[in-house]
């Protein structure tokens, strides 16, 4: 997220010296008072990126190779490669533009196993630090929904795989739309809100129906002496889309996140509705997530555990993860970060149509993100 | 200069900047040019997967290019810019990205020592002489392509060599160039090529005031399918430049004939508008674009009429930053029945420049 790099004084600074401008021209002519810097609008601009790569052996399921031997498949991989152009045409305006990459996969094509980039991030964004608070923003384009950026901010282990909702397809980490953002005062939390198109930044729009999507915040314990219990968050994200008229594309999540020097923990709620025509029943799913990183001195634990019923009258019917890990965090100046982490990934299918058999797989991870 | 010179094509004005010392050391710079959109499909309406006949609405992207420029030395620069494209091969893995592709990539000799300031020569895949130039005086490529591009004559870059000179005084200058005449998102398929050359006069250079912004500009591109085969096209513009106002109209005669055994296809058309604005960073944007595919065709024809309202963001230096919002009516006579007779599209745009 760009941030204006104004503090919130000078911006108090700036609005009232534009309103006593704006009220008596004359007092143009007084000289400023000491102290006050107006908002820097020299454009700038900057270069970042995001690798996340891994090396994955899949003890279960095995494969057959080409000549039919029964193998344990393993290979290498890039699961992110970002270049991140970010930028601020003034204090008040920024854009971000961040390509990722994604394997082709299709045989016909000339690229087929190669990896592509397509956009992953591409906005306009509106800071209203001048009129709300610090951090408060409009943004157009493709951008950040404001569930699961949001929540792999404190995650941290996106390049371990994505998180629950988004690993189990029910939402996505990005879409074309029209988003607001707020920060609630004295740090009590915030508000992202907005209008998408709903089929997510990999698909094109096909109709007129739109994905509204709400996230909110709080931080109840904002100013509380006990200085862990400020680590505590309460969200609450709701989208409310539809494949076709009247054919509903629902979220819905409740969860709670900790956050501390020595730990970070979430624990999610997840409830969905998915009718993809109205000619069709709704599947209702639930699901839930509960995850911990225990950390000291630049070594980390993940632990994670995902739990799925993706159709509420089939209630045999489940998928469950399992995550444990330990990874180095390389320590560095700045907001800099490369990690290794190395993982156990365990999923279980039980009663899924058609049956799919215990997935587990071994990897190295590594993170650079400057 | 070598840098700037090379960010023509976003900005031609810095072109006309005081080359770097002699002893430039090399340099790269990052930009970004975005274009986002909310856009409502009033007309036609779409059916969607239940049947329903609805009216499609969506957020796009439709430009996002990543400028990386520099200069090796003072008479050696570069440019490289990627832009997106939806991916729409239903069999690729990527259907439905915006994937990234090469759009600008050449290698440029700087040719002020020699033929005086803005001259240079210029090889790889680059913007094509008309559309480069009249983009930039337009200034609403983000709400869509001018007329030539828009309706498919002219492609806004291809690879090719191209050579540019600048009159003195400020009396004009002349884009000339071969190219391979596919645009720059096909391959070559032949032994035919395209030259192009614009040449653009400023007769009132050595006036103040008003007139100095008119512009006189000549355009031809003879380029063939095959052998023996046409592919030209001529294009006659007035334009004109002022703080509070740009305007054109463009003349366009095309010609096409994809096989010697084929019969040839002549084409007319004329686009003008308007772009009239106020001091305090409003402006209207008022276009009419009239095309007739075929001449032999006389009730057969595409208009076009856009009206908008924009909002330029006031900035430091060179940057820039709009929202518009705009109508598009395109009315349709005399196509198959497949064709629409009417789209008319209503959109809120954004524009970012750096």
């Amino acid at each position: 997220m760009i941030q204006s790099q104004i503090s919130f004084r000078r911006l108090c600074g700036a609005a009232l010296a534009t309103a006593l401008l704006a009220a008596a021209p004359c007092a143009a002519q007084v000289t400023p008072a000491a102290g006050y810097t107006p908002p820097d609008d020299t454009p700038s601009i900057k270069v970042g990126a995001i690798i996340f790569a891994d090396y994955t052996v899949q003890q279960q399921p095995k494969i057959v190779d080409a000549d039919g031997n029964t193998v344990t498949l393993n290979q290498f991989q890039i699961g992110r490669s970002y270049i991140n152009v970010t930028g601020n045409i003034s204090h008040s305006i920024a854009f971000r533009i961040t390509p990722d990459i994604a394997r082709e996969t299709s045989v016909s094509s000339t690229l087929s196993g190669s990896y592509v980039f397509r956009i992953k991030y591409a906005f306009a964004q509106w800071n209203l630090d001048d009129y709300m608070t610090k951090g408060s923003f409009v943004r157009l384009g493709i951008q950040q929904t404001p569930y699961v950026d949001f929540m792999e901010g404190i995650y941290r282990y996106r390049f371990q795989g994505t998180i629950f909702e988004e690993r189990e397809s029910f939402m996505s980490s990005s879409d074309a739309g029209a988003s607001f953002h707020y920060n609630l005062p004295n740090n009590y939390g915030d508000i992202h809100t907005g209008f998408y198109n709903g089929e997510n930044y990999n698909k094109a729009e096909v109709n007129d129906q739109k994905g509204w999507m709400t996230r909110g915040t709080i931080r109840p314990f904002a100013r509380a002496s006990a200085l862990p219990l400020r680590g505590l968050r309460i969200h609450g994200f709701y989208v409310h889309d539809a494949y076709v008229r009247s054919a509903d594309r629902r979220r819905g999540i409740v969860s709670v996140s900790f956050e501390h020097q020595y730990l970070n923990a979430a624990v999610d709620y997840l409830v969905t509705t998915d009718q993809t025509s109205v000619t069709k029943s709704a599947l209702k799913g639930r699901g839930w997530t509960a995850w911990a990183t225990p950390k000291a001195r630049g070594w980390e634990a993940l632990l994670r555990f995902d739990h799925l019923e993706p159709n509420k009258d089939l209630s045999n019917q489940t998928r469950t993860r399992t995550i444990g890990g330990v990874s180095y965090w390389f320590p560095h100046q700045g907001n800099v970060s490369t990690a290794l982490l190395l993982d156990v990934d365990n999923a279980k299918f039980n009663s899924v149509t058609p049956a799919q058999p215990t997935q587990r797989k071994i990897a190295l991870h590594a993170l650079v993100s400057f | 200069m070598a840098l700037l010179a090379v960010c023509s094509a976003a900005t031609p004005a810095r072109a006309q900047t005081a080359p770097p010392p002699a002893d430039a050391a090399p340099a790269i710079h990052v930009g970004v040019q975005l274009f986002a959109d909310y856009t409502v499909q009033q007309q036609p309406k779409v059916v969607d997967a239940d049947g329903n006949t609805v009216t499609l609405n969506q957020f796009q992207i439709t430009r996002s290019y990543i400028n990386v420029t520099g200069n090796l030395s003072r008479t050696i620069a570069f440019q490289i810019t990627p832009d997106v494209t939806r991916e729409i091969s239903v069999g690729s893995s990527l259907d439905g990205s915006y994937a990234f592709r090469l759009k600008y990539a050449f290698a440029q000799w700087n040719l002020d020592d020699h033929l005086g300031k803005g001259s240079w020569a210029r090889f790889g895949m680059q913007p094509t002489p008309w559309i480069g130039f009249i983009d930039e005086v337009y200034r609403y490529r983000f709400q869509g392509q001018g007329f030539e591009e828009r309706d498919g004559f002219i492609f806004s870059s291809d690879v090719g060599a191209t050579f540019h000179y600048d009159l003195p005084r400020d009396f004009g200058d002349l884009h000339a160039g071969v190219f391979n005449g596919e645009g720059y998102s096909k391959p070559e398929v032949n032994d035919q090529k395209g030259w192009m050359i614009r040449g653009t006069v400023r007769p009132m250079a050595a006036a103040g005031g008003v007139l100095h912004g008119v512009r006189v500009s000549g355009f031809f591109d003879h380029d063939m399918y095959v052998k023996s085969a046409d592919r030209q096209r001529a294009i006659v513009a007035v334009t004109f430049q002022h703080r509070f106002v740009n305007a054109a109209v463009d003349y366009l005669m095309a010609k096409d004939q994809p096989s010697a055994r084929s019969t040839a296809v002549d084409a007319r058309g004329w686009s003008a508008w308007v772009t009239p604005r106020t001091s305090r960073s409003w402006e209207g944007l008022l276009r009419v674009d009239h095309v007739q595919p075929n001449t032999q065709i006389a009730a057969q024809d595409k208009h076009r009429t856009i009206a908008g309202i924009a909002y330029w963001f006031p900035h430091q230096g060179s940057v820039s930053s709009a929202l518009l919002f705009d109508v598009d009516n395109l009315k349709l006579q005399g196509f198959t029945a497949t064709q629409a007779p009417l789209q008319r599209r209503i959109a809120l745009h954004a524009l970012v420049n750096f």
